[in-house]
C-alpha cells in the first residue's frame, strides 16, 4: 500500500477513527493489528520475515536482561563472600553468556538482511570474478529469486538497535510480546523510517491517547504538507528526472548539472515529504516519532549536513558501528601502533579513518546492494576525512580573510549542496562507469545553450510545470526559512481562523489538482489529451 | 462580592461558553459548507463536457432525458452508433427506437446497459452488435470513462465499472470524477463555463451522424492470431444478456454490422453462428447483405469502410426496419400524436444538422 | 554525556562484530579492478528479469524512492528510439532498421513507395492509425502529437527474414534455438522481450504462422 494511494488514506482514516472510538487501553493493540494488516496486504509471505525478528530479538533480549539481573542479584547476596578475583570472574563468566545470546541474534538477523537484500548482488559479483578468471565460457551462477520484504532494513536496525540498547543496559527489555511486536512493526515508519529508539518511542507508542483536537489538527497539516512535497514536487520532479536519466547518452554535459539539481530537489521533496507524512499519521495518533531531518540543504559542511539528513540512519550507525568500533580493543591496539610508527599527528588520524571507512561503506551498502551505492558511501567519507585533515588549514584561512560573513556562509551552503548534488549522481546514475563518463561530459559537451533555449521543455515537463516547480521550491525554501525561529504551524495557529482556513484549504486544492496523481499520470497519458 | 454578583458572573461565563461553542459549530459548518461546494463546482468545472471535440463521450448520458419508451434499443460500440439512424427507422417505418452505444463499448457494458435500460423500460427488440466479443478486458481507460461516466448511479453502474476497471484505474475516480479530472485545470476553455450545468444535444436518438464520403480502399486483411476463440468472459456476458432478454420477453437480435474494418475474422463469424443456432437468435451479418441493403463502400462510408456515413446508415436502417416492423412485429406508432410530435422536433433537428454538416462539407445534398 | 554511555559500555567487541558481519555479508573486499565489470553485471542481470535497479531500491533507505518510483510517473514522454537507436529487436528492410516506437516519417520515407496504404482512424479520437504495406511486410504507425510512431512490423511471408534470420515456416526449436530468451504463452505464441517492445512468433502446429514486431506503449 503507498503512502499516496486511496487505500491508504482510506486505511489511515478508518484506524483514526477507530482509535479515538475503542477503550484507550486497546489503542496500541489496535495499532499492532493495524500496523500487521498493513504489512500483509504488502504481500502475506513477507510476514514470516518480520515475525522472526520480533520473535528472536524479543526472546535474546529477555534473555540478556535476566542474565544481567541474575548477576547484580548474585552480586549484592555474595557481595562479602567473594573475592574481588571471583567477582570479577564470575562477571567475566556472565558477560561471556551474554555476548554468546547478542551475538546469535545479530548474526541471525543481519544474516536474514544479507541473505535477502545481498544474494543476488554478491552473485553477481561472483560471476565477474568467475568471468574474469575463467576461460571463454566460464560457468555462471544464477540469480536466486528472493523478494525484499517490505521495509526489512528499517525494522531490523530498529529491532537490533534496541537489542544492543538492553544489552549495554541503557533500556530495559519489554516483556510483554504484542507491545515489542508493535515497536517493530509500527506501520507509519515500516516503509522509510525514521528508524525509532525504544527509549524514544516507546515514551508514547503504548501511551493512552485522547483526543487532543490541536494534536491531531497538527498532525493532519503534517500529512497534507507531506502529499503537497511528494505528489506536486517530487513526482513532478520526476518526470523530468526519469527522462536525464533513462537516455544518458542523450543527456549530457549542461544537463548532467540540470539532472544534480533536479534530483536534489525531487529527493528531497520526496523524502521529507514522505517523513513528513510519517510524523504526521504518527502524531495524529499522539504518538511522537524523532525528526529525520533539520532543513539539511542549509548545511554548510558535508559533516553538517550529515547531521541534519536522514538523522536517525546517521545516529544509528554512530552509535552502535563508530562508536564501537572506534573503542574496541583492536582499534586501540591500532591506535598505538600507528602512533608509534607513524607519529602522533598521522598516527591519531588512521583509526578514526579506519572506523569511518566502516562506518561510510555500511551505510552506502545499505541503501542498496550495488556498487553505486558503495562507491556514493566511500565518496562522501573521502570527502569528509579530507576536510577533517585540513581543517586546521580552513581556520587559518578563515581567520587570515576574515571569513564568516554571511555572505561565505551563503558560498559555503551552495559549495555544500553542489558536493551533495554530485555524490548524489552515483545514486542517481545507479552505475560507476555512467556516473563517471557523464561527469566528464560536464567538461567536453560545451551545451550551456541548453538552458536558455528551450531544450528544457523537452523533458516532458511543461512551462507550466516549470512554473508550478519554481513556486514549490520557493515555498519549500521559504517554509525552511521561517522554521528556524520555531514552529510554522504554531504560528499558523496563532492567525485568525478565516486566515488559517484559506491557508489550509489552499493546500488541500493545491495538493488536489497539482499533484502528480492517477491515471493522467501514467505512462500513456498522451493517448488522454484530447479530453 | 454579592451573591447576586457571583451568580451573575457565574451565568455570564456560562453563557460565554455557551456562545464559543456555537461559534465553533457555526464555524465548522460555514467551512464544511465551503468545502462541499467549492469541490462540487470545482468537478463540475474539470469534468470534460464531451460537447466539441468528443462527442461520443456524450453519448450515454442523452438517454435519461428521453421519455423512455422505446420499442427498439441498440447496444453496443460505433458499429451501432454510426451505422444505424433512428430517425430514419421512425420516418419509415414509425418505429421508435433508440442507440445506447459509445466507443468501443465492450459486452459486459452494453450488457449493463441494458440492465440500466430496463430500469426504466423493456422494449421489444434489443439489437447486439457482436464485434465486442473480441474482447475480454478493456483495451483503454478512456473508452471507459466515454461509457461509464454517462450512466446515472444505479447498481448496474456500479457493477460495469467493476467489470471495466483497468489495473491502474480506481473505482473512487469514477464516484469523484475530479480526482480523475483533476490535471484539466489547465487546459480549461470556454466550454468548460458555458456547459457547467448544462449540455446540448449531440446525437440523433444516440445516431452520430456524418454526411462526409471517402471511399473504401485497400482495407487490409486481418493479422494472423494466435487464437481466434472468444474469451470466456465475452461469451459470459452474452449469455447473461440472452437470459435477461428471455426473462424479460425481449427478442435479442445479433447483427454484425457492414464495417470492413476492424477485420471480422470467418472463424468468429463461425462461433457466433454456432451459438445463435444454439440458442435459437436471430443473427444478421450485414457485412454479406451487401445487395440486399445496397451499401456501397465507394459513397456509403466516411472513413474507408470503419463506419458508415448518412447515405450508409440510412440505407442500412432502410433495410433493417422493414425486417424489425414485418419479421420482428415491431409496431408503427405514427398515429400516436405525443409521440409523432416529439418526433417532429427531433426530425427537425436530424433535417438541421443535416444541412449544416453538408454545408460544412461544401456538398450537395 | 553520550561519551559517558560509550565508555560504560561493554559491547565493542559486539559492535566491531556487528560492523565485520555487515560487511562480509555484503561480499566486500574486491579490488578495484572488478567494479565496472560487476557493475555491468548486475545491470544485465537486472534487466533480465525486468526489475530494473529495483534490488536496491524496493526499500531505500537515502530516497525513500519505492513510493515515488512505484508510481511510474512518466507523463507527456514521447516515445523512446526517436533516434532510431534501440535496445529492442528491430527488421531490416534493404538497409533501412524499422524500430519499433521510432519516428515513423523519416522511415516511411526511406522504404520508397508502399504496395498498400490504409488510415484508421479510432473510435473517437482524433488521429490515424496508418498501415504501409511493401512486399512481405507490413509497418503500422500509431500518432502522439503532431508526429506518428511505429507501432508494428508484421513480417507477412517467407520473403523477408526478422533479424536474426528466422522466417515464417521455421520449426518451434529453430525459434527457441535463436531467441532462447523467447516465452511460450499458453496459446502458444513464442514473445520475446527487449527494450520495451516484443517481437512475437505466432505458431500453428510447431511452426512459425506469423511474425510480429510490437510496441509496448499502447498496451
Amino acid at each position: 500500500m503507498l503512502f499516496t494511494s486511496y487505500a491508504f488514506l482510506g486505511f489511515v482514516a478508518v484506524l483514526f477513527l477507530l482509535y479515538y472510538i475503542v477503550p484507550r487501553r486497546w489503542q496500541w493493540g489496535l495499532l499492532l493489528g493495524a500496523s500487521y494488516l498493513f504489512y500483509a496486504l504488502a504481500g502475506t509471505e513477507y510476514l514470516a520475515y518480520i515475525l522472526v525478528t520480533t520473535v528472536t530479538v524479543y526472546y535474546t533480549a529477555l534473555r540478556i536482561e535476566r542474565n544481567a539481573d541474575r548477576q547484580t542479584g548474585y552480586l549484592k547476596e555474595h557481595k562479602n563472600e567473594l573475592t574481588k578475583e571471583e567477582k570479577k570472574a564470575y562477571k567475566d563468566r556472565q558477560k561471556s553468556i551474554r555476548l554468546r545470546w547478542i551475538l546469535a541474534g545479530l548474526l541471525l538477523n543481519l544474516g536474514i538482511l544479507a541473505v535477502v537484500k545481498y544474494t543476488n548482488f554478491a552473485i553477481a559479483n561472483l560471476n565477474g570474478l568467475l568471468h574474469a578468471f575463467g576461460k571463454g565460457e566460464s560457468r555462471q551462477l544464477s540469480f536466486l529469486d528472493l523478494a525484499l520484504p517490505l521495509g526489512i532494513s528499517f525494522y531490523t536496525f530498529q529491532a537490533l538497535g534496541y537489542l544492543i540498547d538492553v544489552y549495554r543496559g541503557t533500556v530495559r527489555a519489554q516483556r510483554n510480546f504484542f507491545r515489542f511486536a508493535l515497536f517493530v512493526s509500527f506501520f507509519p515508519q515500516l516503509v522509510q523510517g525514521p528508524i525509532s529508539r525504544f527509549g524514544d518511542l516507546s515514551q508514547t507508542l503504548y501511551a493512552e491517547h485522547a483526543f487532543d483536537k490541536k494534536t491531531f489538527s497538527f498532525g493532519l497539516q503534517r500529512i497534507l504538507w507531506g502529499y503537497f512535497k511528494k505528489l506536486v514536487i517530487a513526482d513532478r520532479m520526476l518526470v523530468g528526472v526519469n527522462a536525464l536519466i533513462g537516455d544518458p547518452e542523450a543527456y549530457q554535459g549542461a544537463w548532467v548539472l540540470v539532472g544534480m539539481f533536479f534530483y536534489a530537489c525531487e529527493l528531497y521533496a520526496d523524502f521529507t515529504g514522505g517523513i513528513d507524512i510519517t510524523i504526521g499519521i504518527a502524531q495524529t495518533l499522539g504518538i511522537t516519532l524523532q525528526e529525520n531531518f533539520e532543513r539539511p540543504f542549509f548545511s554548510r559542511s558535508l559533516k553538517e549536513y550529515w547531521r541534519r539528513w536522514h538523522i536517525t540512519m546517521g545516529t544509528w550507525f554512530r552509535d552502535y558501528i563508530f562508536y564501537p568500533i572506534s573503542v574496541c580493543k583492536f582499534m586501540q591496539k591500532f591506535n598505538k601502533a600507528c602512533r608509534r610508527y607513524l607519529g602522533e599527528a598521522v598516527g591519531k588520524r588512521l583509526p578514526v579513518y579506519l572506523s569511518s571507512f566502516v562506518v561510510w561503506f555500511a551505510t552506502g551498502i545499505w541503501h542498496g546492494a550495488s556498487w553505486n551505492f558503495i562507491v556514493w558511501g566511500l565518496g562522501n567519507w573521502a570527502v569528509l576525512m579530507v576536510s577533517e585533515t585540513l581543517e586546521p588549514l580552513y581556520d587559518r584561512f578563515h581567520q587570515r580573510f576574515g571569513a564568516g560573513g554571511k555572505a561565505y556562509r551563503l558560498f559555503e551552503v551552495v559549495r555544500t549542496f553542489l558536493l551533495v548534488s554530485a555524490l548524489r549522481t552515483f545514486d542517481c546514475y545507479r552505475s560507476v562507469p555512467v556516473t563517471f563518463r557523464m561527469f566528464g561530459t560536464l567538461f567536453t559537451a560545451r551545451n550551456w545553450n541548453i538552458l536558455w533555449d528551450g531544450s528544457l521543455l523537452g523533458l516532458g515537463l511543461s512551462l507550466l510545470d516549470y512554473g508550478i516547480l519554481a513556486v514549490g521550491v520557493l515555498m519549500l525554501v521559504s517554509v525552511s526559512l521561517l522554521q528556524r525561529h520555531g514552529s510554522v504551524r504554531e504560528r499558523i495557529f496563532a492567525k485568525p481562523y478565516p486566515l488559517r482556513f484559506v491557508l489550509w484549504y489552499g493546500l488541500f486544492l493545491t495538493v488536489l489538482l497539482m499533484g502528480a496523481y492517477g491515471v493522467g499520470y501514467d505512462a500513456s497519458q498522451f493517448i488522454y489529451n484530447q479530453f | 462580592m454579592s451573591e447576586n454578583e457571583r451568580n451573575a458572573g457565574y451565568i455570564k461565563d456560562v453563557e460565554n461558553a455557551k456562545n464559543k461553542r456555537y461559534k465553533s459549530l457555526l464555524r465548522g459548518i460555514v467551512s464544511a459548507l465551503i468545502v462541499l461546494v467549492s469541490l462540487y463546482l470545482l468537478q463540475r468545472l474539470l469534468v470534460p463536457k464531451y460537447v466539441d471535440d468528443v462527442v461520443e463521450g456524450a453519448f450515454i448520458a442523452e438517454y435519461y432525458g428521453e421519455e423512455k419508451d422505446f420499442d427498439v434499443i441498440f447496444i453496443g460500440d460505433c458499429e451501432v452508433y454510426e451505422n444505424f439512424s433512428p430517425a430514419m427507422l421512425w420516418e419509415q417505418y414509425g418505429i421508435n427506437s433508440y442507440i445506447r452505444g459509445s466507443a468501443q463499448q465492450y459486452i459486459w457494458q452494453s450488457y449493463y446497459l441494458l440492465e440500466d435500460t430496463l430500469r426504466y423500460e423493456t422494449p421489444d427488440v434489443v439489437v447486439f452488435n457482436v464485434l465486442s466479443l473480441q474482447y475480454d478486458k478493456a483495451q483503454r481507460e478512456a473508452y471507459n470513462r466515454m461509457t461509464l461516466e454517462g450512466m446515472e448511479w444505479s447498481a448496474a453502474k456500479v457493477k460495469s465499472i467493476l467489470a471495466s476497471m483497468r489495473e491502474e484505474e480506481n473505482f473512487l475516480d469514477y464516484v469523484f470524477p475530479i480526482l480523475r479530472y483533476h490535471t484539466r485545470w489547465s487546459g480549461l476553455s470556454g466550454t468548460d463555463l458555458e456547459y457547467m450545468f448544462d449540455t446540448k444535444p449531440v446525437s440523433h436518438n444516440g445516431y452520430y451522424m456524418r454526411v462526409d464520403v471517402k471511399a473504401a480502399q485497400d482495407v487490409p486483411q486481418g493479422r494472423i492470431l494466435a487464437d481466434y476463440s472468444f474469451g470466456e468472459k465475452a461469451w459470459d456476458y452474452l449469455d447473461r444478456m440472452r437470459e435477461l432478454c428471455a426473462k424479460e420477453g425481449i427478442e435479442l437480435v445479433l447483427i454484425k454490422a457492414p464495417s470492413l474494418y476492424p477485420y471480422w475474422y470467418p472463424e468468429w463469424e463461425e462461433q457466433v453462428e454456432e451459438y445463435a443456432f444454439a440458442h435459437g437468435l436471430r443473427y444478421i451479418n450485414f457485412l454479406e447483405l451487401g445487395e440486399e441493403t445496397g451499401i456501397d463502400y465507394a459513397t456509403d462510408t466516411y472513413d474507408g469502410g470503419l463506419h458508415m456515413n448518412l447515405s450508409g446508415a440510412e440505407k442500412l436502417s432502410a433495410y433493417f426496419g422493414s425486417m424489425l416492423s414485418e419479421e420482428l412485429g415491431v409496431p408503427d406508432r405514427r398515429k400516436e400524436t405525443e409521440l409523432s410530435s416529439r418526433w417532429e422536433e427531433k426530425l427537425a433537428a436530424y433535417e438541421a444538422e443535416k444541412q449544416e454538416q453538408y454545408r460544412y462539407y461544401g456538398m450537395q445534398p | 554525556m553520550m561519551k559517558k554511555v560509550y565508555r560504560k559500555m561493554q559491547g565493542k567487541r559486539v559492535a566491531a562484530l556487528l560492523a565485520a558481519a555487515m560487511v562480509l555479508a555484503a561480499g566486500c573486499g574486491q579490488a578495484e579492478k572488478t567494479v565496472e565489470g560487476s557493475v555491468e553485471n548486475i545491470q544485465s542481470a537486472d534487466r533480465s528479469d525486468g526489475t530494473e535497479g529495483e534490488a536496491g531500491q524496493a526499500e531505500n533507505g537515502d530516497s525513500g524512492q519505492d513510493a515515488a518510483q512505484s508510481s511510474e510517473v512518466q507523463q507527456g514522454q514521447a516515445p523512446e528510439a526517436a533516434s532510431g537507436a534501440t535496445d529492442g529487436y528491430f527488421f531490416t528492410s534493404n538497409g533501412v532498421a524499422i524500430v519499433i516506437d521510432a519516428d515513423a516519417a523519416p522511415i516511411i520515407e526511406k522504404l520508397g513507395e508502399p504496395a498498400s496504404y490504409f488510415e484508421a482512424a479510432s473510435c473517437a479520437f482524433e488521429g490515424l492509425d496508418k498501415m504501409y504495406t511493401y512486399a512481405g511486410f507490413e509497418v503500422d504507425t500509431y500518432p502522439t502529437g503532431e508526429n506518428d510512431y511505429i507501432s508494428t512490423v508484421i513480417l507477412k511471408d517467407d520473403s523477408v527474414a526478422t533479424g536474426e534470420g528466422v522466417v515464417i515456416g521455421d520449426s518451434l526449436e529453430k525459434v527457441q534455438e535463436v531467441y532462447p530468451e523467447g516465452n511460450q504463452q499458453e496459446n502458444g505464441t513464442i514473445v520475446c522481450e527487449k527494450g520495451g517492445m516484443k517481437l512475437c512468433f505466432i505458431m500453428e502446429n510447431d511452426t512459425v504462422k506469423a511474425i510480429e514486431y510490437r510496441s509496448t506503449v499502447l498496451e
